[in-house]
């Protein structure tokens, strides 16, 4: 281990605007809704998905397996969404008036009122298990998928859904 | 799929057919390979120029280098503790540890922990960077021993595009020994024999650095849920395990899944059977075997499905300082230590306690359990929030009686990281940007 403070090596950008593009119509559809659903807006949401294709296309030349793209740009969607909700919390308070809603009027107006109650409720969850039960439950995903994509093991997908079904029907006064 | 789970199934969908099919914009791929630095237009919206003011406000923070010190910060809601004296007063009256260490991404990609960064508990003063071993290397996670000098840090290669292996969570780790000098800067470090080539949980260093304790699921991709707690004696590479089906930790490297007690031989861990969740006592003096056998004893037991189930660990307004009802969400079981005395498990709890469409309002605290007698002890540090980023405080250490922690709770969005003493808060200094959550290990 060393302890000088150089940055650490970024993986250099190749031609790879065609591949990375093709996967960005094949999926990106997909992508934002799942970032609108944890995000609730969704000009956000379209942020965070164009940032993760372009952390594929600057990692596309280290891109050994191509299957693996979209479990990669799947988990920069979740990383990137867990940064914006940090970062919308933290404005909120750190700038007095400024109260972006959790959700978009546009969005919520076209969803019925027991659906804003539920993903209320999903965004009261920790990041961890909001993610999880998004993940199982809209993208229909399987505990291998899941592990896979939140970087965590079957066993704690397992629990972590469990979890967060428990707490989400706490808060909706519903047993799980 | 029961009536909840159709109820999430149906509202994601509801909320994911907002976006039409033909509403997706084009993809905008840098010339360069730069990162994508501007925001859309949309950002600059009216209803957005708020947020530009903050962008503002932190470009010039940064630009002064400014410690984003915790008294600078919004006055917190009703129900908060009061101020305490100065983290440099603790510190000079050997409260607390003047040194710690954090973990951070330094603005790596997707938020990866690349780097152990020294730093001063008075001021937050960075003394040293410490960075990976190997190219894509990253340090996961720390534990320390009660020195405040000696450190193992858990360093692991990252899983890029082209990786081997599908599972971030269950490559490699090696561990490496720190120790610092009295100056608080490295003075040594070794890699030690030791290594996790599966899941690893949680790890802590014995409060003397002659054991490293790790947790770690060895099946990890089966059901079976096969939990184990190895110890390892430094000096010798010794090894004893023990394991039961169950889980310790949320996920990987969880700060407070297993904590060590002063004596050196008793380490408490919490441990979930899908059911229910403890903190346990194991004794490590023994050869090794059943987590739940006669080494251990079960000390606290943590309400995670019914509430009435186990009276006795929940608290109650009469055993707190003043009424706390963590009614939604108690958190207890995902971060607890035992105070170095063994007396008791310190938790970081929290709780919803009204929910409207765009706030909720939060208790959060921490809560000591006697290891005793599986009760609640007592209530401190407690405060509500309005709209917090987090619903529960974390602990991250505590003195030899509990009596003095320090751990982060929510607040101001990401929340305060911060010295507890009786109902008394002082939030650390954080340099500017530091990456949420806030954590750290003394």
């Amino acid at each position: 281990m060393r302890t000088d403070t150089t940055d650490p090596p970024r993986a250099a950008p190749e031609d790879a605007g065609t591949a990375v593009t093709a996967l960005y119509q094949a999926h990106s559809l997909g992508l934002i809704r799942l970032a609108v659903i944890m995000l609730g807006d969704r000009p956000s949401a379209e942020d965070v998905v164009q940032d993760a294709f372009c952390g594929l296309y600057r990692r596309w030349r280290t891109l050994a397996d191509t299957e693996k793209a979209l479990s990669y740009v799947r988990s920069s969607v979740l990383n990137g969404a867990r940064t914006v909700l940090r970062r919308r919390t933290r404005g909120r308070f750190e700038n007095a008036g400024f109260d972006e809603p959790a959700e978009s009027a546009e969005s919520l107006a076209l969803v019925s009122e027991e659906h804003r109650q539920v993903l209320a409720g999903i965004r009261l969850l920790p990041d961890r298990q909001r993610e999880a039960l998004i993940l199982r439950y809209y993208l229909d995903l399987n505990e291998e998928q899941i592990a896979a994509t939140m970087g965590i093991s079957r066993g704690t997908v397992k629990s972590t859904t469990s979890r967060g079904l428990a707490a989400l029907g706490r808060i909706l006064g519903e047993t799980a | 799929m029961n009536s909840l789970e159709r109820r999430v199934w149906s509202a994601t969908r509801a909320l994911a057919a907002t976006v039409p099919a033909d509403g997706v914009p084009p993809l905008q791929l840098p010339a360069d390979g730069a990162t994508r630095r501007f925001p859309s237009a949309r950002w600059l919206a009216p209803a957005a120029a708020a947020a530009a003011v903050v962008a503002v406000a932190l470009i010039a923070t940064n630009l002064t280098g400014a410690m984003r010190a915790g008294s600078g910060a919004p006055a917190a809601s009703a129900g908060a503790p009061a101020a305490g004296p100065s983290p440099a007063s603790y510190v000079a009256a050997g409260q607390v540890p003047p040194y710690y260490i954090s973990v951070t991404s330094n603005g790596n990609p997707n938020l990866v922990s690349s780097y152990a960064v020294v730093r001063t508990t008075a001021t937050g003063r960075t003394i040293a960077t410490i960075k990976p071993s190997v190219p894509h290397g990253t340090i996961l996670a720390v534990t320390a021993a009660a020195d405040d000098r000696t450190f193992v840090l858990d360093e692991q290669t990252w899983l890029t595009p082209n990786g081997k292996g599908s599972n971030q969570a269950q490559l490699p780790r090696s561990f490496y020994l720190l120790r610092l000098n009295s100056a608080g800067q490295p003075s040594s470090i070794t890699r030690l024999p030791m290594t996790a080539a599966k899941m690893v949980t949680g790890f802590a260093l014995s409060p003397d650095a002659s054991k490293l304790a790790i947790a770690v699921e060895p099946e990890t991709g089966r059901d079976t849920s096969l939990q184990e707690i190895r110890v390892y004696t430094l000096a010798t590479g010794a090894e004893k395990t023990w394991s039961a089906n169950g889980i310790i930790g949320q996920t990987d490297d969880e700060a407070g899944a297993i904590s060590w007690a002063a004596d050196g031989h008793t380490l408490a861990f919490d441990f979930a059977d899908y059911q229910e969740t403890g903190v346990w006592l194991l004794n490590t003096d023994r050869e090794g075997g059943s987590l739940v056998g006669s080494d251990s004893r079960l000390a606290v037991l943590f309400n995670v499905t019914a509430p009435s189930a186990v009276p006795s660990a929940q608290p109650t307004p009469a055993a707190a300082a003043s009424p706390l009802t963590f009614l939604q969400i108690a958190n207890c079981e995902l971060n607890d230590i035992i105070t170095p005395d063994g007396s008791a498990i310190v938790c970081g709890a929290g709780g919803i306690t009204s929910l409207q469409r765009t706030s909720r309002d939060i208790e959060a605290g921490f809560v000591e359990y006697s290891t005793a007698t599986g009760k609640v002890l007592r209530i401190f540090g407690q405060r509500t929030v309005d709209n917090a980023g987090a619903v529960a405080a974390n602990v991250l250490w505590s003195n030899a009686s509990g009596s003095v922690v320090i751990g982060s709770i929510p607040n101001h969005g990401d929340g305060e990281l911060g010295i507890v003493s009786r109902n008394h808060f002082t939030p650390l200094s954080l340099p500017p940007n530091t990456e949420a959550p806030f954590g750290g290990t003394w």
